[in-house]
């Protein structure tokens, strides 16, 4: 059964911008999925038209099973939303913030749970400070607890490492991984596409409002082929490309690096070059096609502009 | 099928945050009403007639115990929708699972609360200057809770219209303050000139005091029937646009 279903979705603002032009895709229980797309592809229109502060102009939502048009409230008591834009509640701690926010979905003593939201993204001794007090990332991360306080089915995730430290958002991502695996169905939306590739089964990409792939995750580096580059770092200087190595593309970095380009298949070959060379080997380092390759093949080079 | 707890957290909500904020949304408005008692009632008993046996203090509470409702329940849904406006936090509110009828009950229950604290907090003070028996509370209740709620519809109506700070003040100093003030808070309007006295009439504030007034002193200008039957009828159309806007999302949902 699927977590959110989205057919022929449109919306045109009243500026005239048409944000979306007829996005149908449908995420599965308990996926972990990305939606990528460069700034002003309609992903932030597309969250917010399932959350609530954007009405669709055409097609049908249904979350849950359930038609946004249908029962609104419902819809909504099924998803937790994590906004792009920070917000905060001047008036209240953030233990209040959290209790008001349980309350919203008809939650009382809910103490314990937000407890431990609180400690899983390290804001427990911020717990009664004002909402005015904490910091970007802090703020970021209140958001995040706000949408999990109702224990969600689907929790929606608007770019919410932004701001974030390198050790903080390893934490946010090691605790929706827990949810994830019990049962959580997440989506996703972020600019760090190293993310996308490590977390997310499937991976949608949107420009312009149009669905430019979908597919899992792995499936979409592969769609861009088995490239492989391989960095061969030598102990002493070379002073010419050995011949072995010519068949792989070779580019000599510097007198010390030599940069070799092959397809997977051809991984025997080039260990058995590598073995007949006389130069010593001092370290390797290889690299494949990256999700960050996928995205700018079919977002900026699709539009000319790299 | 109705969010009840949602409902009553929407309106704790919205009653803690003018609670925490007291000395602005509660103390500020007795303190002015203490003055306006000071100044206006000492210096201007002698300047206007009164009618059989109620003094010009016991004229003149009644009147600015309206003022503060009036003021405070406007001020509590208007100035709460564009703070949150400015924080970012309408996205939420159009989030979180409740209906329109149930956001709408949520704010306008506080911004009752809020306009009697102050219009009681005002009568309190007013019995150290004077004292008063009341004629009917009946009538008291149902003009106090009334307006509030028609200015709690307007608060609504103006926080939701005003995306800025500056159009809800040019509201309050330019629309809200001189109907207020020509309202008949510090004079009856019998004493005024029938050309004056008529176009006082197109003002629905002047009803709610004179309404609120015969329930304390018993001294009213018009009948008691067509003020309630303004004072209704006013209401029910203000809600009626305050809950369509909220409907149909305007200036809160794209």
């Amino acid at each position: 059964m699927s977590a959110i279903k989205i057919e022929n979705l449109h919306k045109t603002y009243a500026s005239g911008v048409h944000a979306l032009k007829g996005l149908s895709f449908e995420i599965k229980k308990g996926e972990f999925f990305a939606l990528l797309g460069p700034n002003g592809s309609g992903k932030t229109t597309m969250i917010n038209i399932l959350a609530g502060p954007t009405i669709k102009t055409s097609g049908t939502v249904k979350i849950g099973g359930t038609d946004i048009e249908k029962d609104r409230e419902k819809t909504k008591m099924i998803l937790g939303v994590v906004p792009q834009e920070i917000s905060f509640d001047s008036f209240f701690s953030v233990n209040e913030v959290l209790i008001l926010q349980s309350g919203y979905y008809g939650i009382k003593n809910n103490q314990k749970y937000i407890d431990e939201i609180l400690e899983k993204l390290n804001l427990q001794d911020k717990k009664h400070a004002n909402t005015r007090a904490l910091s970007g990332g802090m703020k970021r991360r209140l958001l995040v607890a706000k949408a999990l306080v109702h224990k969600p089915k689907v929790l929606v995730l608007d770019e919410p490492t932004a701001g974030v430290d390198v050790e903080l958002r390893h934490n946010l991502w090691h605790y929706m991984r827990k949810l994830n695996k019990e049962g959580l169905t997440i989506l996703l939306t972020t600019h760090y596409l190293e993310e996308a590739e490590s977390l997310c089964t499937r991976t949608a990409i949107i420009d312009k409002g149009e669905l430019v792939a979908l597919q899992k995750t792995k499936d979409l580096i592969q769609s861009m082929g088995n490239a492989k580059k391989l960095t061969l770092t030598f102990g002493k200087k070379v002073s010419k490309i050995p011949e072995a190595l010519l068949p792989f593309d070779p580019k000599k970095q510097n007198d010390h690096e030599i940069i070799l380009h092959f397809e997977t298949q051809d991984i025997n070959k080039i260990l058995k070059a590598l073995e007949s060379i006389k130069y010593p080997i001092v370290d390797l380092d290889l690299q494949g096609k990256k999700l960050e390759d996928v995205f700018i093949e079919l977002t900026y080079n699709r539009n000319g502009k790299l | 099928m109705a969010n009840y707890r949602g409902t009553v957290t929407l309106f704790k909500r919205e009653t803690k945050r003018f609670l925490k904020v007291y000395t602005q949304t509660i103390f500020s408005p007795v303190i002015s009403n203490l003055l306006y008692l000071a100044i206006f009632g000492l210096s201007m008993k002698r300047a206007i007639p009164m009618e059989g046996d109620v003094t010009y203090l016991q004229f003149l509470v009644p009147g600015l115990i309206m003022m503060g409702i009036i003021n405070n329940a406007f001020q509590n849904p208007s100035s709460s929708i564009v703070i949150m406006r400015y924080q970012g936090l309408l996205e939420s509110l159009m989030t979180i699972p409740l209906k329109r009828i149930e956001i709408l009950i949520a704010f306008m229950g506080s911004a009752v609360l809020r306009g009697l604290i102050v219009g009681t907090a005002t009568l309190i003070t007013g019995l150290f200057f004077v004292s008063f028996t009341t004629i009917s509370i009946p009538i008291i209740l149902f003009a106090s809770i009334t307006v509030a709620l028609f200015f709690g519809f307007a608060g609504l109506v103006a926080g939701i219209w005003a995306t800025e700070f500056d159009k809800i003040a040019f509201l309050t100093n330019f629309v809200l303050m001189p109907l207020i003030f020509l309202g008949g808070v510090f004079y009856p309007i019998s004493s005024l000139p029938p050309l004056f006295a008529n176009v006082s009439s197109f003002n629905p504030i002047v009803y709610m005091i004179d309404l609120l007034r015969y329930g304390f002193t018993g001294v009213n200008d018009f009948s008691l029937i067509f003020s309630m039957g303004i004072i209704s009828t006013a209401t029910i159309a203000m809600g009626i646009i305050a809950y369509t806007l909220l409907a149909r999302g305007y200036k809160l949902q794209n």
